[in-house]
């Protein structure tokens, strides 16, 4: 069984290689290989994380590994650094095979469509094909050096994706600046797995975390500190969340696979596996669960005044992301991967409805020139409805059961400040979700009259993911979290988070129905329901299945965004908080000078020293030239003088 | 000499037999080059068989003077491995030209046994004999392009200045023998141990010393003895470069292996200095001149004087005290000769029509013209580089770290040899960037390497990138240098 493992990465792999060297010959079928590799990939890895959930034989309830040969061995440095090539499975990662796996299935059949007019197609899925292996190798490491290998591959093609449209120039700077902050937090964990090899002596995961306990607990906290740094950067968590909005210059099906549903997870996954060093760090806990907490409130206002289709979805994105890690800070381990599950299927789904929107308008992502398009691109809105329910956390559908564990978690583990930051950030996700819907579906249109006219529906390899990927989003709940904190998922994750979980004192207790967990799910969801309906009023509504019929009032909008007090929450919204200001303040001006004075010291004392140096070698270097002429006479006086040298060297050393 | 003496010489007794076959074979088939090259690379085949039945014993021949052990396997099977793939890019070079291949191999397989005596030399004298056959050849091949003048200057020049080096090193030898009365490695690491032990060593050892330093180091094409290496290079046909910059530079680190490790290494602490001087010199120069140049090829060979420097780093770190500074040499050595070989295999596949240049702008859209190529070029200089996972970031790494563990002056030269590699990145990706990012001339035709050739490259590429992910080079370096003692 354990056989399998190595396929599930190798053959995207394979993909990437076979489609990049013949994609420039055949570039109109490059992509069947791409799209058929992830497919096989996708079999093989559904065996496996169902035999890996069911605790079955190999996997256990411990997991089970396979170690393919010594990568780093033992005998080449007198350290006795080693690292093995290693995968390994185990019930988390079998949840995160079947959400990178089935996603990005379904985004490279999408792709055909949506990339069909592109001449780079073939490079498109060459990069996703590597993107699948990275992701696919970080999630199924068995030693952290490997699993940092993973993470900068994902980083890679995370930059090769988003900059895909090279040529145009936001495209190139989103790319170089996700690089960028990246890098910071990429620093942080390379940093933490240094501590880790020199506080342990190995780097293999399940050894780390049985020797956890031994390391002295100010290493502990730096270790969980520096692996937290890394996941910050990759999950784009306060205050390096200003890559992933940006992100969005690459093509929809990026943002949806890489951006939202499955690199950016990472993350989360990282701190998850690690649980044992969180575990043993409950400060740096405290760490996690606020960062998290702040940004997903920070994000979501910021998702209240966005325009760009785009946008909105990528700072909803940074808010469930924050969601996640509120969940893992307050040791609702299994919520969060949860969270991490339907949200990878909703908010794939929704990105890709937006890319279905955005193809369907030519190209437009501004929201304001959209509207009353529900009719036109009926799939696509019947879909993006399900997803935008789904997020907002109306119970039956998936978006509801994850969030709720996540705040309940959190009140019944006795951090009322998170659960109080969480409980107004799902009103806040509900209403920015029907601004988008009102705006794009709803209502009169603003579509430009030249586009309005050739509006037309996705090609069907387009709308078949969508509808594919709706029914998770819509029943995954259900099917796996039900009933609350006792359902699928926590039996299959039980084992991984148990020994953490039962070291920290928190019980994962019985849901109670009629008891502190009822009343939490019922004011959440009257919440999100006067949410919804606020938005409703405001930007329209038009469901005649259900007799709702609003008409949006922009006026009524503008009047209250200008209402004193509101104003500058509104500005400071609308400008992103001005981290994008700050940022450039800061590191772009002030580091600029910075750099400016360096080159400065640079040019006038380094130059003028090398200038000197150089004035005197030119004269040497005249004399020299002479000796190169070619003439081997003067090449053996300069091998007789080297000799001279040397001898001198050694008589030095002879007569010490 | 008995009959089990000539069995120890059986892989060096297949090699010299295989260039005869060859030079028969031209004579029965005049100017046919198949059955030459089929010839050649059979022989070279049934030498590494062997070898490799040799394998994993030791025993000397010849009253001690020659010893067949891991370290002679190892190396014999690297010098074959140079040989075989140079023969197998040779001929796209060689045919449009109108040279004769099967020349070039008897030649080439001649300057071969020599290495591979060197490699089981346990005798200064038998040592430089087979050093000398070595090199022989290596001066008929850089001037094998006869009608080419540049080939005739540079190999005349490299001839001229090998033969002096090659007196001083017989001088160096010469004093050793007076001092220690013997020729035999072993014999005289016990005597100089014995020298050693008293303290300071006298001042003819140390004259001894310096003409020995000197002459190996110019084999080796360290500064400041480097001065042959960027004429012979650049004016030998692009094979023989490709040959002349992995070939005799293993030859002479395992000439250093033998000479200083084995027979001098009680005087370790006296040449640890100046191996650290020459090493810094040698990768900082090498690297800080490769920058300037435009032509690939004489970049390239500026390049190689920088690896002898992160070599020789592993050579000091085995005298600052760390054993693993040895197999650390024979994986560079390794890792070095199927990168390199590869990235002169992509410009001899760029001048198959002669009269192309290696200038840089002859790499302008290679990755569009020939993907192949281009992702194969790309990896042997990102793996030159030293860019993780490949061959090259390992083969640097085992030096730099062995040198690390060394500590003391070693740490320094540790920092310095990573500050080069950083500084290398530049001119190697320099090409990347040519060939990516550039448009390729209007009127560059098409390329189509032959069979063989491919086959070769793809045997280099191959190797690059598994040298990087899979150890077993490795463990057979470090068991072939459990060989020396420490």
């Amino acid at each position: 069984m354990t056989a399998l493992l190595p396929l599930i990465p190798i053959l995207p792999l394979g993909g990437f290689v076979l489609t990049g060297l013949l994609g420039r010959r055949y570039p109109d079928d490059a992509h069947r290989i791409a799209v058929w590799a992830v497919v096989a990939s996708w079999v093989v890895a559904s065996i496996v994380a169902v035999m890996a959930l069911l605790h079955a034989s190999p996997f256990g309830t411990g997991g089970a590994g396979i170690t393919l040969w010594t990568w780093i061995p033992a005998n080449g440095f007198a350290s006795g650094f080693n690292a093995s090539m290693g995968l390994f499975v185990d019930p988390l990662t079998a949840c995160l095979l079947i959400v990178v796996t089935t996603i990005g299935m379904l985004v490279h059949v999408y792709s055909i469509g949506y990339m069909a007019h592109d001449p780079g197609r073939w490079r498109f899925f060459a990069y996703l094909n590597l993107f699948m292996f990275s992701m696919l190798l970080l999630v199924m490491a068995d030693n952290f050096l490997l699993v940092f290998a993973g993470w900068e591959l994902v980083g890679l093609c995370s930059y090769l994706l988003i900059g895909f449209w090279y040529p145009r120039r936001t495209a190139a700077v989103a790319a170089k600046k996700a690089f960028l902050v990246n890098r910071i937090g990429d620093m942080g964990f390379a940093l933490g797995i240094m501590a880790i090899w020199t506080q342990l002596g190995t780097l293999n995961m399940q050894d780390v975390f049985a020797k956890f306990g031994s390391v002295p607990h100010e290493w502990q906290i730096a270790i969980a500190l520096l692996i937290f740094c890394g996941a910050v950067g990759k999950s784009a968590q306060f205050p390096l969340h200003v890559w992933l909005p940006d992100a969005m210059e690459g093509p929809t099906p990026v943002s949806a696979l890489i951006h939202a549903a499955t690199m950016v997870n990472a993350g989360v996954y990282l701190v998850a596996r690690c649980n044992p060093i969180f575990g043993a760090a409950p400060e740096v806990m405290v760490v996690v669960a606020a960062i998290g907490i702040f940004t997903a409130i920070l994000a979501a206002s910021i998702a209240f005044t966005q325009t760009d289709i785009k946008r909105v979805l990528a700072y909803s994105t940074l808010s469930q992301l924050g969601y996640m890690f509120a969940s893992l800070g307050v040791g609702a381990w299994t919520a969060a991967i949860f969270h991490l599950m339907s949200h990878g299927f909703f908010k794939g789904l929704l990105f890709l409805d937006s890319g279905s929107v955005i193809h369907s308008v030519d190209g437009e992502q501004d929201m304001r020139k959209m509207g009353g398009l529900a009719r036109k691109i009926p799939i696509t809105y019947a879909t993006m409805l399900v997803g935008a329910v789904a997020i907002s956390g109306v119970p039956p559908l998936a978006g509801f059961f994850s969030k709720d564990e996540i705040l309940g978690g959190a009140f019944k583990n006795g951090f009322l400040w998170v659960w109080a930051i969480g409980f107004v950030v799902a009103g806040m996700t509900a209403f920015y979700m029907f601004r988008l819907m009102g705006m794009t579906f709803w209502g009169p249109s603003h579509v430009d009259p030249e586009v309005e006219h050739h509006i037309h529906e996705s090609p069907r390899s387009m709308t078949g993911p969508l509808i594919l990927l709706a029914i998770p989003a819509a029943l995954l709940g259900l099917a796996i979290g039900f009933p609350p904190e006792t359902g699928l998922l926590h039996q299959w994750l039980a084992p991984v988070f148990a020994s953490t979980i039962a070291a920290s004192g928190h019980t994962e207790a019985a849901y109670n129905f009629f008891g502190v967990d009822g009343a939490l799910a019922i004011g959440t969801t009257a919440l999100v329901a006067v949410a919804i309906v606020l938005a409703w009023r405001l930007f329209g509504v038009e469901i005649p299945v259900l007799g709702l019929r609003a008409q949006p009032r922009p006026d009524q909008v503008r009047e209250i965004s200008a209402r004193r007090g509101l104003a500058l929450l509104y500005k400071g919204s609308f400008n992103k908080w001005w981290f994008d200001d700050i940022n450039n303040k800061l590191f772009v001006e002030w580091g600029g000078k910075l750099a400016a004075a360096a080159f400065w010291f640079d040019r006038t004392v380094v130059d003028g020293t090398v200038n000197g140096i150089g004035t005197v070698t030119a004269g040497a270097g005249g004399w020299l030239r002479r000796v190169q002429t070619g003439r081997v006479q003067n090449y053996a006086l300069g091998i007789a003088l080297g000799l001279i040298l040397v001898a001198a060297g050694y008589l030095v050393i002879a007569a010490r | 000499m008995n009959w089990s003496d000539l069995g120890s010489l059986a892989p060096i007794i297949w090699a010299v037999l295989t260039a005869a076959a060859v030079l028969l074979v031209d004579i029965a088939a005049p100017g046919r080059r198949a059955p030459a090259i089929a010839t050649a690379l059979m022989g070279l085949a049934v030498t590494a068989a062997v070898v490799l039945s040799l394998a994993g014993h030791t025993e000397t021949a010849f009253g001690g003077a020659y010893v067949v052990d891991g370290l002679t396997a190892f190396l014999d099977l690297l010098f074959v491995a140079i040989a075989a793939l140079t023969i197998m890019f040779a001929d796209d070079y060689l045919q449009p030209r109108g040279l004769p291949i099967a020349e070039f191999a008897a030649v080439l397989i001649f300057a071969i046994t020599g290495a591979m005596l060197v490699a089981g030399s346990a005798d200064l004298l038998l040592l430089f004999v087979a050093l000398e056959l070595m090199v022989l050849p290596g001066y008929l091949l850089a001037g094998y392009a006869r009608n080419d003048p540049y080939s005739t200057e540079g190999a005349i020049k490299y001839f001229l200045l090998g033969s002096f080096s090659s007196a001083i090193l017989l001088f160096g030898l010469a004093y050793v023998w007076g001092l220690t009365g013997s020729t035999r490695v072993d014999v005289v690491a016990a005597a100089l141990a014995q020298a050693a032990a008293k303290g300071s060593i006298a001042p003819g050892l140390a004259m001894g010393l310096a003409f020995m330093t000197a002459g190996v180091a110019f084999k080796m094409a360290a500064v400041p003895f480097h001065y042959w290496t960027p004429d012979a290079y650049q004016g030998s046909p692009t094979p023989v470069t490709a040959y002349l910059s992995v070939g005799p530079k293993i030859g002479a680190f395992a000439v250093a292996l033998r000479l200083f490790v084995a027979a001098l290494g009680p005087l370790k602490a006296d040449w640890l200095p100046i191996v650290i001087v020459l090493a810094a010199l040698t990768m900082t120069l090498g690297n800080l001149v490769a920058i300037t140049q435009d032509n690939v090829k004489r970049m390239l060979a500026y390049s190689s004087i920088a690896h002898t420097g992160y070599i020789l780093v592993g050579l000091a770190a085995y005298a600052g005290g760390q054993h693993s500074g040895i197999s650390a040499i024979l994986f560079y050595g390794a890792a070095y000769t199927f990168m390199n070989m590869g990235a002169f295999a992509v410009i001899t596949a760029l001048q198959r029509r002669p009269g192309v240049t290696s200038q840089i702008s002859t790499f302008a859209g290679l990755g569009r013209r020939s993907p192949w190529l281009g992702a194969l070029m790309a990896l042997f200089l990102l793996s030159l580089t030293g860019i993780p996972p490949l061959a090259g970031f390992w083969a640097k790494a085992y030096v730099i770290v062995a040198a690390i563990q060394a500590g003391g002056w070693l740490t320094a030269l540790a920092v310095l040899a990573m500050l080069n590699a950083a500084a290398a990145a530049f001119y190697y990706l320099r090409v990347v960037v040519y060939m990516y990012m550039r448009d390729p001339a209007e009127d560059a035709p098409p390329l189509s390497p032959g069979l063989l050739f491919r086959v070769g490259l793809a045997v280099t590429g191959i190797a690059t990138l598994v040298f990087g992910l899979f150890p077993a080079i490795l463990n057979a370096a470090s068991s072939a240098a459990g060989v020396l003692k420490g």
